[in-house]
């Protein structure tokens, strides 16, 4: 019992990570990963508003009639991404602004909705928000990885502290739409093949998905 | 025990007014503790351009704002008793529609500026919201015939002339649209008054 | 031993094969080649070396990576890094080609499955990688070098001091004419654009020598010559309407063909076998395309070139046009009343 508790929690890290496994809520993925800290932020966000909606639409899916389920959750992920945004434009006014629309569309996120319709409707407390904090961890993760990759091909620069002369000759492309695809796709690709590295899984490198971060490239 | 239509349509109506008015009562709770007064947030942002006490500006009943096609002056600050105004200037063109300028006018003379509001492409755009790009304007007398700044791609010849940021021309000329609505208010607000 | 062969098609062969294809195209580019050294010395060239090494070198190191045949005889990298190199301008700092090289051949050519499965060009895509990362330097352009500006041993004095040698003698920045073109045509010096002697591209500026090339690919059958044909003409008709439209209808057709990329692109990019249509009406409605975007940009858009950007968006285009211009075979009937 206390394994699969875990298992739960680290699901969202690696297993079923939501940006590269799932491919989920890749809208502001691309968009706000051009600053590793925006991702961050990002990620905090979101991990914030995963953990308490999970929670709250386990404790309330015996009262929730189900054929009103999804007006109900968006109410509920509306509150808290509200409660988050003004917070942040209370005491981070400068990642407030950074983050700009995609604060509020979290409650669009597809991550959170499929978590409160597929796990939290039908799962325990506990586990709802073990598997809230294992997704947002992964998104987390994934956002921030995505973001320092960006940030120093793009701006030479780490968490906004510049990597010596790196800033004369950074490629502005990684801070565009474009390279957000490339960096995504190709990070994607290197995450899928490692994970498959490590289940000793023969993967023959040609089915690398490689046709998502050309789309726009 | 089957229960009537009505009952389920009463309690499904029920269970999400519950839901919205706990909600509600939730936000409004929070919004209570995180408040941010408009005023103060101006005031805060303002220290980038004036080390001081600003107040609005009011003057025997003129709206302090101004509107051109070009841009707008969205409020207007100053010290008290002193010969300066940090206006809230918003200049169209930016890559994002438009950007807000704080600009500080001391003296007659353009004397700092600074993003307020400016959201445009890491790298590209924000280069022109730097300050290596608004000392371009600074030290500019303003009298009541300028004309306002020209934009120009390439090397400036004219004294007036400013020339754009590679790559960002248009974050460039939303700035330099939006010091000149800020110049702009400042002579008919101010220098008008001054010689009535 | 039976003497008949059972083998599936073709069974008519020559001996053409892909390096012999890609040589041809390196025959046909040397005249730029020798143009871009002239022009802006021999750092030029040192670019040009460069990023062909490049290229070569980052497909023979993803070969060895992933385990795969060595593929870097068929020379067709070699291509791909002389095209990017002719579409850098000179002032760019030894890096550029070699990012951009290694980019156009991992992630455009390889990561696709190699040559002949590439979605798109590569020369064009790193170009255009290069142009997005690099947006100011991709765009500093220099005046071409002449005796004039100093002693005989100009062009050499840059090989040996590098890009600074270079930008000592002409450190002039200089407005390629495209950039003019889209407000005042007249006075462009067509003289000069034609023999190559103004601001560009290594590789883009004569737009003679590039014509020398193209014919001799033409009259090889390496190319067809309803592409570059198609291109040019509709880039020529379209500075004719917009022209017409500013009152000036003659002024801006030369400007417009001879001026940037386009000879460039036309014969040599847009050309590629494996990015455009396999059909000649289809390459006919690529380059129509091509040459409607290219136009489209120069004219209205917010850069002043806009020709890598249009084959690119062609490339993308070419499964569409291949469906949609399937060969009728050879007696075929469509029969009455069944729907096309």
């Amino acid at each position: 019992m206390k394994s699969n508790r875990l298992n739960t929690l680290t699901n969202g890290i690696v297993k079923s990570n939501p940006t590269f496994r799932l491919v989920l809520g890749t809208c502001p993925t691309l968009a706000v990963t051009t600053q590793a800290l925006n991702g961050l932020a990002m990620g905090a966000a979101v991990t914030f508003v995963l953990l308490c909606s999970n929670v709250m639409i386990s404790l309330l899916k015996k009262v929730i009639p189900d054929r009103v389920r999804i007006p109900a959750f968006v109410v509920i992920i509306a509150t808290f991404v509200t409660i988050v945004q003004m917070v942040m434009k209370k005491f981070l006014p400068s990642l407030y602004d950074a983050l700009g629309v995609f604060l509020p569309l979290i409650v669009v996120n597809c991550i959170i909705l499929a978590r409160a319709e597929a796990f939290a409707s039908c799962n325990p407390v506990l586990d709802s928000a073990l598997d809230g904090l294992g997704m947002g961890f992964g998104f987390t993760l994934s956002l921030t990885f995505i973001g320092i990759v960006r940030e120093i091909l793009g701006a030479g620069s780490f968490f906004g502290l510049p990597i010596g002369s790196l800033g004369n000759i950074s490629m502005t492309i990684f801070i565009l739409p474009a390279g957000g695809f490339l960096v995504y796709g190709t990070l994607m690709a290197l995450v899928n093949y490692l994970t498959a590295l490590a289940e000793n899984r023969k993967y023959a490198p040609s089915s690398k998905k490689k046709g998502k971060k050309e789309a726009k490239a | 025990m089957r229960k009537g239509l009505g009952y389920e349509i009463f309690m499904t109506a029920l269970v999400l007014v519950i839901i919205a008015g706990v909600a509600g009562a939730l936000l409004g709770l929070v919004n209570h503790f995180t408040e941010v007064d408009e005023e103060e947030l101006i005031a805060r942002k303002a220290t980038a351009v004036y080390d001081g006490v600003l107040v609005p500006y009011v003057k025997e009943g003129v709206a302090a704002p101004i509107e051109e096609n070009y841009g707008q002056v969205l409020g207007v600050y100053n010290a008290e008793g002193k010969d300066v105004y940090v206006i809230v200037a918003r200049g169209v063109g930016a890559y994002k529609g438009s950007l807000d300028l704080l600009v500080n006018i001391t003296d007659g003379k353009i004397a700092k500026i600074a993003a307020y509001e400016a959201n445009e492409t890491p790298g590209l755009g924000s280069k022109a919201l730097q300050d290596s790009y608004f000392s371009a304007f600074y030290g500019k007398k303003i009298t009541s015939d300028f004309k306002g700044f020209t934009f120009v791609k390439g090397p400036a010849i004219a004294p007036d002339d400013v020339s754009a940021v590679t790559g960002a021309s248009k974050s460039s000329t939303a700035v330099i649209n939006a010091v000149n609505i800020a110049v702009k208010w400042y002579q008919m607000r101010v220098l008008t008054g001054v010689q009535q | 031993m039976s003497k008949y062969v059972v083998s599936s098609s073709p069974h008519i062969g020559n001996d053409r094969t892909v390096m012999t294809i890609m040589l041809d195209v390196l025959i046909a580019l040397l005249p730029a080649v020798v143009g871009s050294v002239v022009f802006f010395g021999f750092y030029a060239l040192f670019l040009e070396v460069l990023s062909v090494a490049a290229a070569v070198g980052a497909e023979a190191l993803y070969n060895v990576i992933t385990k795969r045949d060595q593929t870097i005889g068929d020379c067709s990298a070699v291509v791909t890094g002389l095209l990017l190199a002719l579409n850098l301008p000179v002032s760019v700092p030894f890096y550029v080609p070699i990012i951009g090289s290694a980019f156009a051949i991992i992630f455009v050519k390889m990561l696709f499955g190699g040559i002949g499965k590439n979605f798109a060009n590569p020369a064009i895509a790193g170009r255009i990688f290069l142009l997005l990362a690099w947006a100011s330097m991709m765009t500093a352009y220099v005046k071409p070098i002449t005796w004039t500006d100093g002693d005989a041993f100009v062009y050499f004095r840059c090989i040996l001091k590098g890009r600074e040698g270079l930008l000592d003698v002409a450190a002039l920045s200089t407005a390629t004419p495209l950039a003019s073109l889209r407000t005042e045509a007249a006075g462009l010096d067509i003289f000069n654009m034609f023999f190559g002697e103004i601001g560009g591209s290594l590789g883009e500026t004569s737009a003679l020598l590039l014509l020398l090339g193209g014919v001799y690919l033409i009259v090889r059958r390496v190319i067809d010559w309803r592409v570059p044909v198609t291109f040019i003409g509709t880039v020529a008709v379209f500075a004719l309407i917009y022209g017409a439209a500013k009152g000036q209808a003659l002024d801006y057709i030369l400007p417009s063909i001879f001026g940037g990329g386009l000879f460039l692109g036309a014969f040599f990019m847009a050309t590629d076998y494996s990015t455009s249509p396999n059909t000649k009406l289809g390459l006919t409605v690529f380059a129509f395309g091509c040459g409607i975007i290219t136009s489209l940009i120069r004219f209205f858009g917010s850069y002043p070139e806009g020709v890598s950007f249009a084959i690119l968006l062609m490339n993308i285009v070419t499964p569409y046009i291949d469906k949609a211009f399937v060969p009728r075979p050879f007696g075929y009937q469509p029969k009455k009343g069944a729907k096309a």
